[in-house]
């Protein structure tokens, strides 16, 4: 299948935005012209500040997470358009990030955005900087781990961790019948962290999910281009004249930076691992460097197949997840109510040499299933662990 | 990578032990989770009849036998339900929006909501409820539960038909389920009120709102669910994300509606029980039930005058024995007595009277362990065709809509398959330990329940109990409370309500979690159960009782967010099910069997399921204010701007 269309300088960026705003932006994105959006479903972590608060009821947030693929030229534009319609310059209103793609491969059916004029209004309105040094880091677990992992991350500095569903395969469809008893249901923890606080905020989520055991999951960090965080990582009760994300954004101001939030001085990570108990010699962890995410992106419909390509063709394991896929020309019902398409996205950290075997296993499947509209595209990720075997 | 090629050669080869490692920790993780869900149903009432009745239990090794069956077939009927038929109805609500025209897409709704009726054997419990009743008593209730019971079922049928039909039309137009919700309660309460004043139809307006609150079963509400979440995964903006439920809502209100119309239809024909258009063979059936039930009434207060003293067959006995019975209690009628000189108390001139000690310690328990009437393999082979009966067929209306309408392939087919296999299995064994293990139980407190405030004979003994409290209110107190306690723990066992709290964590991605839904509507039917009991325990008309909490609703309602609307309304409808109900009836009419002028059991269900929305909209109301709100976080900051 030849039919692909290669292209270079594109960025990949997400918005983690609040549920009861996230209409708001897309249709604000969608505004401009013909465009397209992926949308995925979310939730904040909720860490409970008090006891009697287990027995309160209480919500985690719900989130959206809405990806976008955009030329490099227009991600300045795009972001701070989003950042305007979502306010998210506000502390605890969300968040947004860019993450340089190596390169793009669609489909001629599969809509990707053109560059476009724009006049300049927006960033004289919005005058606020991206950060540039932040790093993002994912996680895969099982459903029962998240909220250990989650509050690791937040309480090592990492700002509220967002979580998703998604599916895990690999070993699973190896299984044959028996692969009912493992639920293929995983979820995944993402959050963007300053670059200073990468390493202890990625070594407590793997610890606190023990990633490095077998079956337990994956972890990996890739490099942001920029981004702003401003995501409310605790959800204290309302009688604060404050609230706490209002606190902590006003000592970064006072600061001029977040350092002052850096807790790797009590990491105890690097420091020996406790005072002699047990006497076990310390494992030295191995970790996967280099590596690259190969993701492909298809009707929701399509997804199994390709994801079957992709594990015959070698592909260790994959995370899927669905996703709604909203146009501005999009189909509608007889009385007006947008029909979404559905996109399943499918991830998976390969080394870079595996990269084109299995790129071109998932190009034959969908040929031969007659699958027109694909989108692959690749971004580096730095650092990654996982069980690697004994 | 070395990782990479390890995994790739395809199938590893487990064997026996390796599967064994892969299976037990699945099964043992499954069979715990059914076994959190249903002990403390167990455990209450094993407790309440042994420590605050004071009774053994009777039968307890079936009972016994009969739970860990009850527990083992939750565990696949679950198990089922997420491998193979929510997946099936979730991928036919994904492509039939795309893929057929509207016309079709509604019949096929109502289809499938009369099919799920007609399936489920929730209608055939209800006339457990109305076992009881005389032809005289309620003229139209025994008609349209015996001469036109075929009516009744076609009516809630084609009630949760046009319910599934709205439900799913709804979607497609983006409406808010309050828009729906709204004018269909005030449409129920006003007919409620029309029949409460007609006298004749007032009769049936606890079979009426049973109906609602049984229809929607454990098979029905997931594949409803999963329909409407497949359909929502397509259709729709962004605020509609949340919908997806509703339809159970609507299966729930619409065959009341249904039901009481019937019940007018029949009024103003005057072609029930008694009146001039009845059909002369349908009145002979009556009566000659009528005759029957009379003649053997006869003959149980001939039994019952007889059950605290002695017998004539004990008489006799004493008479040719010579032996005095075992239990006597003697006293000394007439006569005079005085002390005389060597201390004694002499007594002349009597009459001696042997009477029985006492009611109560002439409780002769059922040693039985197990019930010799029930048989193993009858109850199998019975609740196996039910579950073939509640399953097989919605699938096959499935199947042929994905390939024949749709044209679709089923992907995952084995794992479906499998799934089903366990839904079925599951469910015959769930019927099974029923009748094996939770109903014999429940029928047992069910009517001991009234030795709180009334001499009753327990159930499965002979002799008699009671009354524990000689005033009837505090008797009559503990009945309610125990209603309560038994509301709340038959609930978190409910297998619908499971599916539903784990549908709503799915989709709110684990925001909204499963044990605070079950815990809210546990505590919201509990409250409805003890109101249920007070109904009865005093002859309140249902109607006092029902209406107030509608109209609260109504304001609930309104002020209440879309999506905590949709959990909490299709809840309510979700939470009278296979467990709820035996367990519910039978304390209901052993309640009622012993309260002068109740005649029958309805009613319970009704208030049982108004509960939970309240509950659940209390709680989301909560959660708003308790939780803060970014948007107010926003809209301060504003203020400080300008």
């Amino acid at each position: 299948m030849s039919n692909l269309r290669e292209a270079k300088g594109y960025s990949l960026v997400t918005a983690i935005l609040p549920r009861h705003n996230s209409t708001r932006v897309i249709d604000a994105v969608l505004a401009q012209g013909n465009r397209n959006i992926l949308a995925l479903n979310a939730r904040g972590t909720l860490i409970k500040e008090r006891w009697y608060q287990s027995f309160l009821p209480v919500m985690n947030p719900e989130q959206e997470v809405v990806q976008i693929l955009t030329p490099e030229s227009e991600v300045d534009h795009v972001m701070r358009q989003i950042i305007s319609s979502g306010r998210l310059q506000l502390a605890g209103a969300g968040a947004i990030y860019s993450i340089k793609c190596d390169n793009i491969a669609v489909s001629e059916g599969y809509p990707l955005w053109e560059e476009q004029d724009h006049e300049t209004q927006l960033e004289e309105k919005t005058h606020l900087s991206f950060k540039k040094d932040l790093t993002g880091i994912f996680c895969i677990a099982e459903g029962q781990m998240t909220e250990t992992i989650a509050r690791a991350a937040v309480q090592t500095g990492g700002p509220g961790p967002t979580i998703s569903y998604c599916l895990g395969r690999g070993i699973r469809d190896r299984l044959l019948l028996l692969r009912i008893a493992k639920s293929a249901e995983k979820e995944f923890i993402q959050t963007v962290v300053e670059n200073c606080d990468a390493d202890p905020v990625f070594n407590a989520m793997a610890n606190a999910g023990r990633i490095d055991e077998p079956g337990r999951g994956f972890i990996y960090r890739v490099p942001i281009e920029k981004g702003l965080n401003n995501i409310a990582s605790v959800f204290g009760m309302a009688r604060h004249s404050a609230s706490f994300q209002q606190i902590v954004a006003a000592i970064d101001d006072l600061k001029g930076d977040r350092h002052w939030r850096d807790q790797s001085v009590l990491d105890m990570d690097n420091s020996g691992g406790g005072f002699g108990f047990g006497g076990g010699k310390l494992k030295q962890r191995k970790y996967l460097e280099d590596f690259t995410m190969l993701t492909c992106v298809a009707k929701r419909t399509a997804t199994e197949t390709l994801t079957d390509a992709a594990l015959s063709a070698g592909a260790p394991g994959v995370s899927i997840s669905y996703g709604r896929y909203i146009e501005s020309e999009a189909a509608h019902t007889s009385a007006g109510v947008r029909l979404n398409r559905e996109r399943g996205i499918i991830k998976s950290v390969l080394p870079p040499s595996k990269i084109g075997p299995i790129r071109e296993a998932i190009q034959r499947a969908a040929a031969d299933n007659d699958i027109d509209e694909l989108c692959f595209y690749t971004h580096p990720v730095s650092k990654g662990l996982t069980y690697l075997g004994d | 990578m070395s990782e990479g090629k390890r995994n790739q050669s395809g199938v590893p080869r487990l064997g026996l032990k390796g599967t064994f490692n892969v299976l037990w920790p699945y099964i043992r993780e499954k069979f715990l989770e059914q076994v959190k869900s249903i002990w403390f149903i167990i455990f209450y009432l094993c407790i309440f009849q042994i420590l605050v009745l004071k009774l053994p239990v009777v039968y307890a090794a079936m009972i016994g036998v009969g739970i860990f069956i009850v527990a083992l077939g939750l565990m696949f009927f679950m198990e089922g339900l997420r491998l193979g038929l929510m997946p099936f109805g979730e991928t036919i609500g994904a492509v039939l929006p795309r893929n057929s025209k509207m016309p079709i897409i509604l019949g096929f709704a109502f289809i499938l909501g009369m099919g799920a009726t007609f399936a489920e054997p929730a209608i055939s419990v209800l006339k457990a409820a109305g076992a009881g009743l005389l032809p005289n008593q309620a003229p139209l209730l025994y008609s349209l539960l015996n001469d036109y019971a075929g009516q009744l079922v076609t009516c809630v049928g084609a009630g949760v038909g046009v319910a599934v039909m709205l439900g799913v039309l709804r979607f497609f137009h983006g409406w808010s389920l309050k828009t729906l919700i709204i004018p269909c309660v005030c449409a129920l309460i006003g007919l409620t009120l029309w029949a409460q004043l007609t006298a004749g139809v007032s009769q049936i307006i606890g079979l009426a709102w049973d109906c609602g609150a049984v229809t929607t079963g454990p098979v029905t509400v997931p594949l409803v669910l999963a329909l409407g979440i497949g359909v929502c995964r397509i259709v729709g903006g962004e605020d509609s994300r949340n919908a997806g439920f509703g339809i159970v809502t609507l299966a729930s209100l619409f065959p009341i509606v249904a039901v009481l119309l019937l019940g007018f239809y029949h009024h103003f024909s005057d072609d029930y029980y008694g009146r001039p258009n009845h059909p002369v063979e349908l009145r002979a059936a009556a009566d000659a039930k009528l005759a029957a039930a009379e003649s053997s009434a006869q003959d149980t207060t001939h039994g019952t005058q007889n059950a605290s003293g002695y017998s004539k067959a004990d008489y006799i006995d004493y008479k040719t024995s010579g032996d005095l019975p075992d239990d006597y209690k003697f006293s000394l009628v007439g006569g005079a007595s005085h002390l005389d000189e060597n201390g004694r108390i002499v007594h002349t001139n009597a009459v001696i009277v042997l009477e029985r000690a006492s009611p109560g310690s002439s409780l002769t328990p059922n040693e039985k362990s197990w019930d010799p009437d029930a048989g193993l393999i009858g109850g199998l082979v019975s609740s196996f065709y039910g579950a073939l009966r509640a399953i097989i067929p919605l699938c096959i209306l499935l199947f042929i809509t994905l390939r024949v309408v749709l044209r679709e392939r089923v992907r995952q087919a084995d794992e479906i398959s499998i799934g089903i296999l366990f839904a079925v299995t599951g469910m015959t064994l769930f019927g099974l330990g029923i009748t094996l293990g939770l109903t014999p139980l429940g029928e047992q407190l069910g009517s001991n329940v009234p030795a709180a405030f009334a001499q009753i004979t327990p159930w499965g003994m002979q002799g008699s109990t009671g009354p524990l409290f000689s005033v009837g209110f505090g008797g009559k107190l503990i009945a309610i409370a125990f209603g309560f306690f038994l509301g709340y723990g038959a609930t978190l066992a409910e297998p619908a309500l499971n599916a539903l709290g784990s549908t709503v964590e799915k989709i709110t991605v684990g925001a909204f979690k499963k044990s605070l839904l079950m815990q809210s509507v546990a505590i919201g039917v509990a409250c409805g159960i003890a109101a249920g009991v007070l109904k009865i325990a005093y002859n309140i008309p249902l109607t006092y009782i029902l209406l107030p909490p509608y109209i609260a609703l109504i304001a609930l309602t309104l002020a209440s967010t879309e999506e905590f609307v949709n959990f909490g309304w299709d809840s309510a409808g979700v939470t009278t099910g296979p467990i709820t109900v035996p367990l519910v009836l039978a304390m209901g009419l052993g309640i009622g069997g012993n309260v002068p002028g109740v005649i029958d059991g309805f009613g319970i269900l009704a208030l049982a399921s108004v509960g939970p929305i309240i509950s659940v909209l209390t709680v989301g109301l909560i959660v708003r204010a308790s939780s803060s709100d970014p948007e107010d976080d926003l809209s301060t900051e504003e203020a400080f701007d300008e």
